[in-house]
């Protein structure tokens, strides 16, 4: 009972604290709604209705959120062990890659869908992973700040998807028409887990992701390792933790679990690989991650809001006019808020870190 | 005539009262002690007079006039000078140049270094200080550069003058030299306000004590008229129970615990540790004395681990541990209570029960190496909780809500509940008041009773002298000496201290068959 209220005390300033960013969001973007002459009101309302309104609204916005719900569980689990992994985007792509490649390799075979499906996943997870593994074995080797080296192999992943996917590229369609695979077989597709809607499994997929990371981080030593080694290192490494080992491990399976991001939009909602596959996720998925004050739940819940702005933001535009523009601008208000409110609630960690940082001369 | 008088000052942080109610005067050319345990409300009480805390309540009178004070500025210029414990210098500025930070009205908009010094020079003859007004601070000794804390206090014309805990980082030699300053300066009519939770220290240099307890005072009397059993029940509110060490068995058979062979450990390319020879004992406490930076520090990390050693040998048990990693050290048999609490021994974010598993959430029962056995570890907490007296809302509670001194007990619990051949502790006693100091000194010696070997760092003397069975002293990264404390004087471990080897040295301990 007292562990409960604990919990609960602990837990509500964050909620606290992530309602009023929402609230002063809202608050600014309808200022600048009303200076460019539209009802904010009836914006947010569109926005809503846009998202909910109607069955394929509703799946629309759950689509939206599983990639952002990966991606952002995985940036959590990077976050809580003091990796800053910005390269998820890139991450994604060796995932959708690793999904991609693995189709093409056993598409022919006459296995049973759920291993063609199995398979696929197994290897953008291991993708992922490997592509994460690289900027934490760079900082725990040679001390490279992960920040640099996994946004640097962002664009590196990028460009190699494009080498691979436009006319004449080795995975390139055989037609050479547009700059993307194949689409996959019907085997290897996600199969669809609500009527006349294209929402697929990934969803379930994602909500399992949250499961595991929970489980992972309250329960596991790896767990524990990994919230030691973010929360004071120094202590961890007293504590008898390998502290490189954690970084590696702890970035590889943040990028691995943003592999499996990738793989499931291959698999589930684009059915190929093109440059483009990801408006943004692994950046977007920072925003869903701090918003969700890096727990499971809370990022199911920021990925959802993500989602339905994104879905929302579209209706508002078709429906009453609002550019989108002005949609995309709410979007980065709430990020901004979000991360601003982040500030005020790890105030005492960011500042240790940085008086840390400031005194290796 | 007064100098300074208090009337009335309260102070408070949120709920808590960190000055309640505080009136005292301090005469001209009077030494007043302020004594109490960390945490009665002595700094605040200074941080209120010197404008760093601006108090809630009450009335500061400098000679005869009342004053406000709302920044460190107004005290300076009301002649008030402070040395804070942790000094307030430019390491890598010259004495100088320290001196005159920020004085514009003295330097004019462009500095004439020339004439600066010539200025400084003469100042510091005035008072015998010979210190070259061009050595970069960095460069000083600790007690140097507290003198240079007190001459910039006095350069800028103070006539009060606040030291706070000013021996804590001071050798006995070191402090003797400074108790010369502080009556020479009594003697020129200034005051001083001294800052202290010693005892002795205090009878030795003040006119009168007064005792700060929970943030009031407790009692001002006369030094001459105090007396120490006294002094502590004003401080600490109950007696003080006198430690006694057990005497041992003499046919007590003894094990080597720790050999150090020819150890040498660097600190980037500085050699910190140059080749030590020691061994602890079973049964022992082998205190370590030196002033801060000689090396314990550096020491201690290469034995647990936790910094790479260049030559010599470890042995824990007949085992080399040199090179090894923390856990495999850990197994081997170390426990090891760090410097400092808050930055190697706790996770303040955690809660104790995840504290509580620190170092040993690999082992069994509070994990089979990849499910943590939840039920375990709570029980463990738990059960730590109630031996030790940790005060504590619940074992869920964040390390960080505990006061220093429970936050202590939590490491101790840990690691003596890990069964260790070998303890190291480094200023166990840090910060904590004299209850959590009594009760830790109690554990420690528990400890050597069972049979256990105990490395023990610690700046306070007295500490080392009460508990050891021998005392090696550090200076410069080497053993000056190691002694039997009943057969030296403090003066003569002071001297060890400052660099001065000794002949003959303990290496076997008194009492024991050694197998």
């Amino acid at each position: 009972m007292k562990k409960m209220r604990i919990i609960l005390k602990k837990n509500m300033k964050s909620l606290m604290l992530t309602f009023i960013a929402l609230i002063c969001a809202l608050l600014v973007a309808s200022v600048i709604m009303v200076l460019a002459g539209y009802n904010p009101l009836q914006a947010y309302q569109s926005i809503v209705t846009g998202a909910f309104g109607s069955r394929n609204a509703i799946a629309q916005t759950f689509l939206k959120a599983t990639p952002l719900m990966i991606i952002g569980l995985a940036i959590a689990v990077a976050f809580k062990g003091s990796a800053f992994n910005i390269g998820a985007e890139g991450q994604f792509y060796a995932g959708a890659l690793g999904a991609a490649l693995s189709e093409m390799y056993f598409h022919e075979t006459a296995l049973p869908s759920f291993i063609i499906i199995f398979l696929c996943l197994v290897t953008a997870f291991v993708f992922g992973g490997i592509w994460g593994a690289i900027p934490g074995y760079l900082r725990s080797a040679r001390g490279a700040s992960e920040v640099v080296t996994s946004v640097m192999l962002t664009s590196v992943m990028l460009l190699f998807v494009r080498y691979l996917v436009t006319q004449g590229g080795p995975i390139a369609e055989p037609r050479g028409f547009y700059p993307e695979t194949q689409e996959i077989v019907e085997s290897a597709r996600l199969p669809y887990i609500w009527e006349n809607t294209r929402l697929h499994a990934g969803f379930i997929i994602a909500l399992f992701v949250a499961l595991a990371v929970y489980l992972l981080m309250e329960k596991t030593t790896w767990g524990y390792k990994i919230k030691a080694t973010g929360l004071n290192s120094l202590s961890a490494e007293y504590g008898g933790i390998n502290i490189g080992l954690v970084t590696v491990t702890t970035m590889a399976l943040s990028g691995a679990i943003a592999g499996l991001a990738g793989g499931v939009e291959v698999l589930g909602t684009s059915w190929k690989l093109y440059m483009g596959l990801s408006p943004g996720y692994g950046y977007n998925a920072i925003a869903v991650a701090l918003l969700g004050r890096l727990n499971p739940v809370g990022i199911i819940f920021s990925a959802l809001l993500f989602g339905m702005l994104n879905t929302g933001s579209n209706q508002m535009a078709r429906s009453i006019g609002i550019p989108s523009t002005l949609a995309a601008v709410l979007q980065a208000l709430v990020l901004l808020f979000v991360v601003g409110f982040s500030v005020l609630e790890n105030k005492e960690i960011i500042l240790k870190k940085w008086k840390r940082g400031g005194n290796n001369e | 005539m007064k100098a300074l008088e208090i009337k009335n000052l309260t102070k408070k942080f949120g709920k808590l009262v960190a000055n309640d109610d505080i009136s005292f005067t301090l005469d001209c050319g009077e030494v007043l002690a302020i004594l109490g345990e960390n945490g009665a409300g002595k700094t605040t009480l200074m941080r209120g007079i010197y404008g760093m805390d601006v108090p809630d309540n009450g009335q500061i009178w400098i000679r005869e006039k009342q004053e406000e004070i709302t920044c460190p500025k107004d005290a300076i210029s009301l002649g008030i000078g402070m040395v804070h414990q942790h000094f307030m210098l430019v390491n890598n500025f010259t004495v100088a140049e320290n001196l005159v930070l920020g004085m514009k009205e003295f330097t004019g908009q462009v500095l004439n270094r020339k004439e600066i010094y010539k200025k400084i020079n003469s100042f510091f003859q005035q008072y015998n200080f010979d210190v070259p007004a061009d050595a970069k601070v960095k460069d000083l000794p600790v007690g140097l550069q507290q003198r240079v804390e007190i001459m910039k206090a006095l350069f800028r014309g103070a006539q009060i003058l606040v030291l706070d805990e000013p021996t804590a980082v001071l050798t006995p030699q070191e402090t003797k030299e400074l108790f010369t300053i502080i009556r020479k300066l009594q003697k020129e009519g200034k005051s001083i306000i001294f800052i202290s939770h010693k005892l002795e220290e205090v009878k030795e240099i003040s006119q009168r004590i007064m005792v700060l307890r929970l943030g009031k005072v407790s009692g001002i009397v006369d030094t001459k008229d105090a007396d120490e059993a006294i002094m502590a029940r004003m401080m600490i509110g109950r007696d003080l129970v006198a430690m006694k060490k057990k005497e041992l068995d003499p046919d007590l058979k003894r094990e080597k615990v720790l050999e150090v062979k020819n150890l040498t450990v660097k600190d980037g390319k500085k050699t910190v540790v140059k080749g030590i020879d020691f061994t602890v004992y079973s049964n022992e406490i082998l205190g370590v004395a030196g002033v801060d930076g000689n090396g314990q520090l550096e020491l201690v990390e290469a034995i647990a681990g936790l910094r790479k050693s260049e030559d010599g040998r470890i042995l824990l048990k007949n085992r080399n541990i040199k090179g090894k990693s923390v856990k495999f050290i850990r197994k081997s048999g170390l426990a090891h209570i760090p410097e400092d609490r808050r930055v190697r021994g706790l996770i303040t974010g955690f809660s104790l029960v995840d504290n509580s598993i620190l170092t040993n959430h690999d082992n069994k029962p509070f994990s089979n190496g990849i499910i943590i056995n939840r039920k375990a570890t709570v029980e463990f907490t738990k059960n730590n909780i109630c031996k030790y007296n940790i005060k504590t809302e619940s074992e869920n509670a964040l390390a960080s809500s505990l006061s220093g001194g429970n936050q202590q007990k939590v490491i101790i619990a840990r690691e003596i509940s890990s069964k260790p051949e070998l303890l190291v502790a480094m200023k166990p006693t840090r910060g904590l008041d004299v209850g959590a100091v009594e009760y830790i000194h109690c554990c420690l010696l528990a400890e050597r009773d069972k049979g256990k070997g105990i490395l023990l760092l610690s700046s306070e003397l007295e500490e080392i002298m009460t508990l050891s069975d021998r005392i090696m002293v550090m200076h410069g990264g080497e053993i000056t000496g190691i002694v039997y404390p009943d057969e030296v004087t403090t003066e003569e471990i002071g001297l060890m201290m400052a660099g001065v080897k000794r002949e003959k040295m303990a290496k076997l301990p008194k009492e024991g068959v050694i197998v």
